[in-house]
């Protein structure tokens, strides 16, 4: 989650983005999440890239908790947290599940390098993966999302 | 008869004293290869001190390739600070750049050099020779080397060897303080990563500006810290890769084996083996143990001012040993909750106390010279 201060005629917007996948952005502005997809024209040498939006319906709450309550998921009594981020800048060493595996709170799903050491990531919540957004080898910055998990069904 | 007793006077020169300093370097090798403590020097020393207790060993004395080596470059320093390049080039001073209150961990980290100072004072070694056995409390090979070297020569070996074995031996020593001084509660603190992009031109002020300031003011402490400072101004300039990869490989290797064999052959038997050997290696462990119960100490202090946020184990990463002492801090509070990762910010203190212990070493030496 990166949180941006957007002034437009001198009237400061905050705005949170969220990249949940490679074009895929979810962003929130004064409360509202907008879902945003980014379509590169490749055929168009200078096309500008057109956002698509997707405002949600109002009554769903955020996903993700504004970054001034980053303890989510500290105590295992907290609020159950559905994403895997990257807790600091490293490269993606392996990833360690696949989409469809069945994960209990505490197992190991990836690796990420960080300063020459090996961090083992571990799954945030009992659940299945529902999407696994990098690869090994990949450079990922704090707070980018990995790993999605949901509900087992 | 004659030739016979030439033909074997390798034996008869066998002393105990020889005999024993062979076995003790074939105990660092066994150290080195089968533990893996500090190989990288741990085994030239090993190999080294057989070498040089050999009877009648040809590789000291005159012309003598231990003793060329350790004049060429231990007698006069020079070892010590080619290495400290290579520790500059290597070292990422990143995340005590984004976060500098982590300096005040590295300095708390070097009061078990003063306090085992003291200590040594007591068991009535001289000043010089006091404060060359507590620099191990700085738990840094080079700075060890260059201080003992220039106040008390006599007591080289036992030092360096000892701030060798204790470097190593961080992921053993420290963790049972850490535990023993903190609660559950306290180690479990969740501190998130705070990123901050630190922009290219303040990687390069960075070791220039702290290389002219310490110069100024500890002027003992000018050639480690700008030896150190030349290493790290190359890494972040980015224009001289091909020296950066030659001070930090070749250059650091290849120092390390003459420096390691350099020290291992003044590992003599009547030099070595005394009770002042034994005395320094209790120490050294006592100087390990005051540092680490004192940053975890000033780790809690922090806790307090940071109104309960700032995570005591992190006090522990202030010493030099970089980055072993970061890597335990993380392992640590990870074994309180898998979610936390405290990585970044122990590399902070632990980059500050590799500068921290610099300084200490350069203020002993302005203090006992």
């Amino acid at each position: 989650m990166r949180r941006y201060t957007v002034t437009v005629n001198d009237h400061p917007l905050v705005v949170d983005v969220e990249a949940v996948g490679a074009n895929l952005f979810r962003v929130q502005l004064d409360g509202r999440l907008v879902d945003v997809v980014l379509d590169d024209h490749r055929d168009l040498a200078h096309s500008p890239i057109t956002p698509a939006l997707t405002p949600r319906a109002e009554s769903s709450p955020p996903p993700a908790a504004p970054p001034s309550s980053p303890p989510a998921g500290a105590a295992p009594s907290g609020p159950v947290r559905n994403k895997l981020t990257a807790p600091m800048p490293g490269v993606v060493l392996s990833v360690d599940t696949t989409v469809g595996a069945e994960v209990s709170r505490g197992d190991v799903v990836a690796t990420l390098e960080a300063m020459k050491m090996v961090n083992q990531l571990r799954a945030p919540r009992d659940g299945v993966v529902a999407e696994i957004y990098v690869g090994a080898g990949d450079q990922v910055r704090y707070g980018e999302t990995l790993i999605r998990f949901e509900d087992a069904p | 008869m004659d030739s016979l007793s030439s033909l074997l006077q390798g034996l008869a020169g066998l002393t105990w004293q020889g005999a024993v300093m062979i076995a003790v370097g074939l105990l660092l090798i066994w150290l080195a290869i089968k533990k893996e403590y500090e190989p990288l020097l741990l085994l030239p020393i090993g190999a080294g001190a057989i070498l040089a207790n050999l009877p009648l060993s040809p590789m000291v004395g005159e012309d003598g390739m231990l003793t060329l080596l350790y004049e060429m470059g231990v007698g006069n320093e020079l070892f010590p600070l080619l290495i400290f390049v290579g520790i500059g080039a290597m070292t990422d001073f990143g995340p005590l750049l984004e976060n500098p209150k982590m300096v005040l961990l590295g300095a708390a980290g070097q009061f078990g050099i003063f306090l085992t100072l003291l200590l040594a004072l007591g068991f009535g070694f001289t000043r010089e020779q006091a404060a060359s056995i507590g620099i191990i409390g700085a738990i840094d090979g080079p700075t060890s080397i260059y201080v003992a070297n220039q106040l008390a020569p006599e007591l080289l070996a036992p030092i360096t060897v000892a701030a060798y074995s204790y470097m190593s031996l961080v992921p053993i020593i420290m963790p049972p303080i850490m535990r023993l001084m903190t609660t559950r509660k306290e180690r479990a603190i969740v501190m998130p990563y705070t990123s901050r992009e630190i922009s290219q031109r303040t990687r390069i002020l960075f070791p220039i500006v702290v290389t002219i300031v310490v110069g100024i003011l500890v002027p003992f402490a000018t050639p480690l810290i700008g030896m150190l400072m030349l290493g790290n101004l190359m890494r972040e300039s980015k224009v001289v890769e091909r020296l950066v990869g030659a001070s930090s490989n070749e250059l650091a290797n290849v120092v390390t084996l003459f420096l390691g064999l350099a020290i291992g052959s003044t590992m003599v038997g009547p030099k070595f083996l005394n009770t002042a050997t034994l005395l320094i290696l209790v120490l050294g462990l006592i100087a390990f143990c005051l540092d680490t119960v004192m940053g975890v100490a000033f780790g809690k202090l922090m806790n307090v001012f940071s109104r309960g946020r700032f995570n005591p184990l992190i006090g522990a990463a202030g010493i030099s040993a970089f980055p072993m002492a970061a890597r335990v801090v993380q392992r640590e509070a990870q074994r309180e909750n898998f979610d936390n990762f405290l990585l970044m910010h122990a590399m902070g203190a632990n980059a500050a106390g590799q500068v921290a212990s610099v300084v200490a070493g350069g203020v002993l030496l302005a203090l006992m010279v």
